[in-house]
This record gives structure tokens, C-alpha cells and sequence, in this order.
């Protein structure tokens, strides 16, 4: 009897070390997996279908469903498919009109004018009026009489000193100063004149509307029926909020999550199998941002040094399994007109120079410094852990702090009380989006950027009205941005989404977005 | 009467400290929901405008008593970044957190009581040490990796449950219950094992007596003299800690929530703390403060009955 229940035991006990070994062992069997994953080539060709469900997993809960007062890149790749500006990015990364059927920009950069197209209409029937776009217009550039402080108005549209209807098909906005890429940030969404209740009931004219919203949970849209433009294969698209990266691939291994993206090297490799793997873009200036206002990186010889200590390479090999695009400056590869590739490889791996460059600057035994990361973020920890690393062989000690995002927002970001931080920039479909922070007096210049030449160079290059000028311009400043080694740019990181095998036309976009109405279930 | 008034006090002085301490952590850790709502294109002047409209800009102190002299009349404000009252984001989230708790609760009493029993008997076998070990196994591993253990074992490999299902307690209550029956084991471990040691020590305890010897030179079987006399003697600390781990269930849900993605009020409120939402965070806390209160005074009149010799003192 006794032996009997030992042996019991036993099996037990067999049973739990073995499933706690195999928990285990799964990281490293992935890390060998990973460079055999040619799963972008497999995406389906098959023919598309009408109607069924989805749910997406997102990590994050979305911060706002006002489309003027949300500012997190999650949570507008959502609400893309509720709302429409008056143009809209499409893949290719060109500005389309949604809203408007047509805009002209007068040739002194200084007037727009938009037609509104015939028949669109908003997601509860009305008809989509001038005066709705006027409406939304003003509130997205703070021009209207009483003004709500939590709606965010993007510096660039402060430039709008005025906006009205000529008749009721054309509405004219007016700017201060001539400005010929204001229509990349004219992306912001139209909704009805006077609604004010967006934040738990949007209304838009996206080929998706809008549910239901459970806070922390889901948000829940569907088909539109009578959207303008092509429209949606899917009927319905569940948003599920699943903070929790060991949750998520759970679900999906349950098949209780069909699309996924975001995902890591690992959890990538891990989901081959079960799931089609697409990789794209992420769309970011991913950096080692550093302080240039506090020492040593005042010093531009510690710059340089540092720039020469990273090898981009590995960085991308380690934590993205070798896929992303080097970037070489503040601008990245999907800006195809602005990108500026001459600079990818103006500071290629050199200890040897790193370490000179350090003796000179003063600093012949190294010397420390922090690197601040917001926690939430795990591509850019992991990527600073590889940084620490690599500054290590040039006698240089970095130590990671990892800070809440609120923490990073407002003691990093807004108060510029840091040394180096490793993050990721998006843009709008705008040059300048990226490239309006290095001047010296701009708000957001969070690195402390100081260059007269810049300034200037930046100041002509918005103002002119030649295309041809303006490349050049663009290009000349994100030379002088990595000539001064303003901060380490390492790369665009990729994005990875794992789709369910039954799932096709998913594309990506060069900007934060996720199309759903391209989103369909095969035959 | 006395008594009564007396623990009442003692009730609202904590609450108030307690409401108090999470004001002031929300003063002291970097980052508000003004800067988190706008950004990062905002500028300063914005900044400072929105925290105007948010109240901010108050003194502490009025802010503390604004927030107080709407709470007691029940209205617990509203969320920051829902844009929605607290008390409907909570109540929305009570089916969840109250089935995790009841059901933790159930199934530690369930387990822990036999287990107690039973491997006191067995002492000095050759299973004892087994027991131990599993005792021990039990109390170390954490929540949340038996959460994901479990969500591997019983959703991936057996699939008995579906993780990530939709729930609705409305809709369908007895899915709804049998789901929250997987996260319930991953909170319950941990506790069976530390109520299993408990009981076990404090029947030892109490073995050793001399009215069990007299139980015993009665004539009282070893079944007779458990039952009848030793395990209610022996439960009497046992219920104090079981006031203690009903507040642990609480702390332990909050992890398994994540762990198993149940919209409940543990991961409300850590969602809440990320995005500063000073509203939910008071209120949550304020609750489950209250609920821990309740319980242990809930315990202390429990003991007047149990044992009389409290009430004496």
C-alpha cells in the first residue's frame, strides 16, 4: 500500500519538473530557430471573402477615443478605421483624399483649399457638411471659441490663422506662414459639428463604426455599410486589450486571438507554426537619444565616440532577429523622397576611433552614465541592454533605469532631466514631423539640440514651395544632425504580426496605422 | 455597544489614513494624467491648462477634502482617462473579482481543512515528508506562474477551458464561473498551503493537551476525540488567519487577473496607477481597505462566539 502511494508521488513529481523544465528550455530553441523564418514570402494569395469576425490583440488600452484628444500611437492605428481626415495615408505612403475629393494649395504655400466629396456620410446617416469640417478643423488647431485644454493641438496647425466655408462645398483654411506639407497633419478626423460626446460615442465616416468600448477591456467595431470607398470584407473586428505578453500567446495558441502585432523575436518563432508571420516596418527613429545639454554629451567628441562604439547591426541580429533598416539619422527609410542614405554608414562600428575620441574629449578611462527606458516598451530594453554591452568595450558604463511612461513623459520628455534614453519617434506624413524637433527653440526638442545652422537650414526648407528644394534642404539637415552626432541613431525596428493562416490581405503602411478593411477570410 | 463603537472609530480612522497615504504617493511619483493625456507634442502652456481644468493646481490638502466630502456622499468621481464615473467602472468589474474571491476562498477552506486533518494523522510516516514537500512546493510558487501553468496544462494541452473566451456573468453564468474556477486553483494554492501547515501545527498543538489525554483515557476513539474535541479548539487561531488571507486573496488576484485576462478590479487598478488615475485608485483602495477592516472585525465577533474567554477580557 505504501509503495504504492510513493510511487504515485513520484509519477507526480516526474510530471511537474518535466512541465517545469520544458517552460523553461522554450526561449532557447527559439533563439536557434529564428534565422530559417522566411514566413514574409508565405503571405496568402487567395481570394477574398465577404463578412466573419476578428479579434486583434492590442497591448495597450487606447488613451482616448476623441480622435482630437488621443495622442498614443496605439491608439490612433484603432480609431483609423472609425475616423477619416480630409486626406488619409495610404500604403504607398501618399496622401489620398477621404473626406475631401479634391484639395489645391496655392503656390505661396500660404492657402488650402478643400471640396468636399459628394454624398459621404457620417456613421449615424447625416450628410457630411462643410460646416462639419470647419467645426473640426478649428478644434484640432485650437481656433474655437471655448476651448476644451485636453484636446492636443499639433504644433504644426498652429499655423492655421483661419478657416471657412466659401460655399457649401468648399471650405479654405489659411495659414500664417507659408507651409506646403500641412497636408500630411490634415489627417485629423471630421466629425459633426458641435458633437462633443466622441469620447464614448465617435462618429466618423471610416469604412468601420463604432460598437462598443469597454474600458481596459475591448472596443468593438463594425462594417459600414455605406462607406464612400471600398468597402470592409470583415463584419466585425474586436479590439481586445491583452496587456500581458505570456497571456496573449496564450490566447493565440487558443486561437481566441486572430491577429497580433507587435510581437517579439521569440514569441515570432514560437507562433510559425500555428500563425502567418508577416514582418513590415515599424515606422520609428529608433535612438540612443542623448542629452546634449548635460556632460558629458554637451561634449560632441563623447557623442561621436558613442555613435562609433555601436554596431547597429548586432543590435538589430540580437533583438530583432537580424530584420529592421539601419537608419543613419532622424529620418527613417520609409520617407523614401526625404531619407537621406548616404549617412547609414557614416559611423560604422570603431572601437579603436571611439576610444581616441574619448581621450580627447577627457575621458581616456570611460565614465558613467544612465540610460533611462520606459518599462513599457521591451524592444527598446532589450535594446538598451545590448547598448550597455557594446559602450562597455570602450571602458564606458551605462546602467538601465526603467521608468513608467508616465514617469518618462514628464521627468524625461517634458522636464529633459535624464542622460541618454533609448526610444522610438513616429511621424506624420510630413518631413518635418521628424525633422522640427532639432530646432533649437522647439518645444519638443527633448535632446537639447542647439545649431544655428540648422535652425535656419529647417526655416527655408518649410517655407519653400519647390519640391526639388525642399529634398535637398530635408537632406542637408539630417547630415548636420549625424555630422554632430546629435544623438546615436540605431534603426527602424520591424514589425512583426502574427496572423491567423485563414486571414489575408493584410498590408502594412508606412505610418501607425491597422487596416482592417483590407483585412478578409479566404476561401 | 461599547465595543461596537469602539472598532467603528477605529474604522473610519483607517480608512481616512489610508485614503490619505495613496493622495499623497499620487503627489510624490513623477508623471500626472495631464502630461499622459497630451503627450508628446504638447507644450507647457497646454500642459499647465489642462491641469487647471483638472484641479491640479489645488493645494493637496483641498483637494484631499473635496475628494472626501464627494466620496461620503458616494460619488467617487470620475476616471481621468475613461472619461466615465468610478463607481460604474467598478461595479462593472465586481462580478469578476467577487467570483475569483469567493471561489479562492471556497476551495482553500474545502482543501485546507481535510489536508489539515489528514496529514496530521499520518504523522511520523513515511508520507509526512511528502506532504511537506508539497506544502513548501505550494507556498513558493508563485501566483502568477501557476496562472500560467495552469493556463498551459488545463487550456493548452488538455482544453478543458478555452483561455481568452468572452465572459459575461449576465449572459452566461455558469461558463462565466466555471472559467473563473482555473484562476481561482492559481490564487487557492498558495493559501491551502499555508492554511494546510497552519491547521496542522495548531492541531499538534492541541494534541499534546491534557483534555486530550483525558478524551482519549475515556475511552474516545482517535476519529471521536478530532471531531468532538480537538479541531474546535484547533480552528480558533485558524480563523484569524483566515481574516488575513482573505485580504491576500485580493493581493493575489490582482496578479492572476493579468495572468489570466480577467476584466476584474485588479487590473483596473493597475492600469489605473500606470495612467495616474488618481479617481480609481482611491476608490479601489478605499475598498478593499473597508473589506479588510470588515473581515477582521467580522473575526473578532466571530471569536466572542467560538471562545468565550475573549469577551471575559
Amino acid at each position: 500500500m505504501k509503495k504504492k502511494h510513493s510511487r504515485i508521488v513520484l509519477a507526480a513529481l516526474c510530471l511537474v519538473s518535466s512541465i517545469a523544465l520544458t517552460a523553461c528550455s522554450g526561449d532557447k530553441k527559439n533563439e536557434t530557430k529564428t534565422e530559417g523564418n522566411n514566413s514574409e514570402t508565405n503571405i496568402s494569395q487567395q481570394e477574398p471573402t465577404d463578412g466573419g469576425t476578428v479579434v486583434v490583440g492590442i497591448q495597450q488600452d487606447i488613451d482616448s477615443l476623441d480622435p482630437h484628444k488621443a495622442v498614443a500611437a496605439g491608439t490612433s492605428e484603432i480609431l483609423f478605421n472609425i475616423y477619416e481626415g480630409l486626406v488619409k495615408p495610404d500604403q504607398e505612403g501618399n496622401l489620398t483624399d477621404a473626406v475631401a475629393s479634391k484639395h489645391e494649395i496655392s503656390t505661396d504655400g500660404k492657402t488650402y483649399t478643400f471640396t468636399l466629396r459628394d454624398g459621404i456620410k457620417f456613421h449615424d446617416g447625416k450628410l457630411v457638411t462643410v460646416d462639419d469640417i470647419v467645426y473640426s478643423v478649428k478644434r484640432s488647431a485650437g481656433l474655437l471659441d471655448k476651448e476644451d485644454s485636453s484636446i492636443v493641438v499639433k504644433s504644426a496647425l498652429q499655423n492655421i490663422s483661419e478657416v471657412k466655408a466659401t460655399d457649401d462645398k468648399t471650405v479654405q483654411v489659411s495659414l500664417k506662414t507659408p507651409d506646403t506639407e500641412l497636408l500630411g497633419y490634415m489627417t485629423f478626423a471630421i466629425i459633426p459639428a458641435g458633437y462633443e460626446k466622441c469620447d464614448t460615442a465617435p462618429i466618423g465616416t471610416g469604412p468601420f463604426k463604432f460598437v462598443s468600448y469597454t474600458a481596459g477591456q475591448n472596443i468593438v467595431v463594425e462594417k459600414n455599410n455605406e462607406y464612400w470607398g471600398k468597402k470592409a470584407y470583415l463584419d466585425k473586428v474586436t479590439f481586445k486589450v491583452v496587456p500581458k505578453a505570456e497571456t496573449a500567446m496564450n490566447e493565440l495558441a487558443a486561437g481566441s486571438i486572430d491577429i497580433y502585432p507587435y510581437l517579439t523575436v521569440d514569441q515570432a518563432a514560437q507562433l510559425e507554426k500555428q500563425f502567418n508571420i508577416q514582418v513590415g516596418n515599424m515606422n520609428l527613429v529608433q535612438a540612443l537619444f542623448l542629452n546634449n545639454a548635460a556632460k558629458p554629451f554637451d561634449n560632441q567628441k563623447v557623442r561621436e565616440a558613442i555613435c562609433y562604439a555601436i554596431d547597429r547591426q548586432a543590435v538589430l541580429d540580437l533583438v530583432a532577429g537580424g530584420k529592421g533598416t539601419i537608419i543613419g539619422s532622424g529620418v527613417f527609410s520609409g520617407f523614401t523622397k526625404y531619407f537621406n542614405e548616404d549617412l547609414v554608414s557614416y559611423y560604422n562600428k570603431d572601437t579603436q576611433k571611439a576610444k581616441a575620441l574619448l581621450a580627447e574629449a577627457g575621458y581616456p578611462n570611460g565614465f558613467e552614465f544612465t540610460i533611462t527606458v520606459p518599462s513599457n516598451y521591451q524592444y527598446h530594453v532589450d535594446t538598451a541592454q545590448i547598448l550597455v554591452d557594446q559602450l562597455s568595450e570602450i571602458g564606458v558604463t551605462a546602467k538601465i533605469k526603467t521608468v513608467e511612461w508616465a514617469a518618462w513623459l514628464s521627468d524625461t520628455y517634458s522636464a529633459r532631466e535624464y542622460e541618454a534614453t533609448v526610444v522610438g519617434l513616429d511621424a506624420k506624413l510630413a518631413g518635418s514631423d521628424l525633422l522640427s524637433r532639432y530646432v533649437s527653440t522647439a518645444n519638443n526638442n527633448f535632446i537639447n539640440f542647439n545649431n544655428k545652422e540648422y535652425d535656419e537650414i529647417f526655416a527655408k526648407a518649410v517655407a519653400t514651395t519647390n519640391d526639388e528644394e525642399k529634398v535637398t534642404y530635408y537632406k542637408q539637415l539630417q547630415k548636420i544632425l549625424t555630422e554632430n552626432a546629435a544623438s546615436a541613431y540605431i534603426a527602424d525596428p520591424p514589425l512583426m504580426v502574427a496572423l491567423n493562416k485563414k486571414l489575408g490581405g493584410y498590408t502594412f503602411y508606412p505610418v501607425y496605422v491597422q487596416d482592417m478593411a483590407s483585412v478578409y477570410f479566404t476561401k | 455597544m461599547k465595543y461596537l463603537m469602539k472598532k467603528t472609530i477605529t474604522l473610519i480612522l483607517t480608512l481616512l489614513t489610508v485614503t490619505f497615504l495613496t493622495f499623497i504617493a499620487f503627489e510624490v511619483i513623477p508623471g500626472d494624467s495631464a502630461t499622459l493625456s497630451l503627450g508628446t507634442d504638447a507644450t507647457p502652456e497646454q500642459i499647465e491648462a489642462l491641469r487647471e481644468q483638472l484641479g491640479y493646481n489645488k493645494p493637496v490638502l483641498v483637494r484631499y477634502k473635496d475628494w472626501l466630502c464627494d466620496a461620503v456622499k458616494g460619488d467617487f468621481g470620475t476616471s481621468m482617462n475613461y472619461n466615465l464615473p468610478v463607481g460604474q467602472l467598478i461595479k462593472e468589474r465586481l462580478p469578476v473579482t467577487i467570483t475569483l474571491a469567493v471561489l479562492s476562498i471556497l476551495l482553500t477552506v474545502v482543501c485546507a481543512v481535510p489536508l489539515g486533518i489528514v496529514t496530521t494523522r499520518k504523522e511520523h510516516s513515511r508520507a509526512e515528508g511528502i506532504h511537506q514537500f508539497f506544502i513548501h512546493l505550494g507556498m513558493a510558487i508563485p501566483p502568477f506562474f501557476l496562472g500560467i501553468l495552469i493556463t498551459f496544462i488545463f487550456g493548452l494541452t488538455l482544453r478543458w477551458f478555452v483561455p481568452g473566451t468572452e465572459l459575461s456573468f449576465s449572459e452566461n453564468p455558469s461558463q462565466f464561473i466555471y472559467y473563473m474556477i482555473y484562476p481561482a486553483i492559481a490564487v487557492a494554492v498558495p493559501k491551502v498551503a499555508m492554511m494546510t501547515k497552519f491547521l496542522r501545527s495548531s492541531i499538534k498543538r492541541q494534541l499534546g493537551l491534557d483534555y486530550v489525554r483525558t478524551a482519549y483515557s475515556k475511552g474516545g476513539t482517535n476519529r471521536h476525540v478530532m471531531y468532538r474535541h480537538v479541531l474546535k479548539n484547533a480552528l480558533i487561531p485558524v480563523i484569524t488567519f483566515f481574516a488575513m488571507i482573505v485580504a491576500e486573496v485580493f493581493a493575489g488576484s490582482i496578479v492572476v487577473e493579468q495572468v489570466f485576462n480577467l476584466p476584474g478590479l485588479g487590473r483596473l487598478l493597475v492600469t489605473a496607477i500606470g495612467n495616474r488615475d488618481y479617481p480609481i485608485v482611491q476608490a479601489i483602495v478605499l475598498y478593499i481597505a473597508a473589506l479588510v477592516i470588515l473581515m477582521n472585525f467580522i473575526v473578532d465577533v466571530l471569536y466572542q462566539y467560538i471562545d468565550p474567554r475573549v469577551k471575559a477580557e
